[in-house]
């Protein structure tokens, strides 16, 4: 069983805008040589947020967390971009089998930006680990 | 290089409605066992407990502590909601989770006392 650290930077824009990264892990899991494991993905900051979801539903989680999580009305400056990553995670974990991620192919894997930026640096960081 | 998992259980102490910022134990973990490249599973078994990331900052975790409430979960439901385990991962014998971002203890348990929290790491060791 091996061990494979790689990361990819993302340019992002904001707020709420979903970045789809599926092609980009694909490519890595390809590349890897892993017929069988895990990928671990995670995306570093306090703010985005990882998200497995059909384009549909991205559309609609996009809307829905205007009500679930308010830009307003909180204590902290920016406070609903990190309730918005916490509560949707940083992290996903998705499995490997025959060299692919084993998610269905309509799925995409996104990456959100919920802050107001324009051309943000993101890095997620892939870990694969399997034979 | 081998592959292994090691399983190390810390203890927390808690007034039983607090969020204790346990990332230092953690990365204290990572770099005793000598984790180089891998993963670490941050979890707790202790009832009525969670384990998120957020930033550790007052404010803010009053936001997080005030949405819970909202969504009608201030005890068992936040288990649900906000979860009791996270992923981070580990690049060069340390966490790679950026600048603010920190494995906090939430502890809604109202119950004074030790907690505990699992910390599984997999990947290569020195």
């Amino acid at each position: 069983m091996k061990v494979l650290s790689s990361s990819l930077r993302i340019r992002t824009y904001g707020p709420t805008v979903f970045f789809p990264i599926r092609g980009l892990i694909e490519e890595v899991v390809r590349e890897s040589r892993v017929k069988e494991g895990i990928a671990w993905l995670s995306v570093k900051g306090a703010t985005p947020a990882l998200v497995v979801a059909t384009e549909e539903v991205a559309n609609e989680l996009g809307k829905c967390l205007k009500y679930l999580i308010p830009v307003s009305g909180w204590r902290h400056g920016n406070a609903y971009a990190h309730l918005r990553s916490t509560v949707l995670s940083t992290s996903k974990v998705i499995p490997i089998i025959n060299n692919e991620l084993a998610i269905p192919k309509e799925y995409e894997i996104y990456l959100l930006e919920t802050r107001s930026v324009y051309n943000h640096i993101r890095e997620v960081v892939i870990q694969i680990h399997g034979e | 290089m081998k592959v292994t998992v090691r399983v190390v259980r810390l203890r927390i102490g808690s007034s039983g409605y607090e969020a204790v910022d346990i990332t230092e134990n953690v990365r204290e973990v990572v770099k005793g066992l000598g984790l180089i490249n891998g993963v670490v599973v941050t979890h707790t078994p202790s009832k009525y407990c969670l384990v998120t990331m957020i930033e550790y900052e007052p404010e803010l975790l009053a936001d997080l502590e005030e949405f819970m409430s909202k969504c009608g979960s201030v005890s068992g439901l936040a288990e649900a909601l906000v979860g009791k385990s996270v992923v981070a991962p580990v690049v060069n014998n340390d966490l790679a989770l950026g600048t603010f971002k920190r494995l906090v203890f939430i502890d809604l348990s109202r119950s004074k006392g030790e907690k505990e929290v699992v910390v599984a790491l997999e990947g290569t060791f020195k």
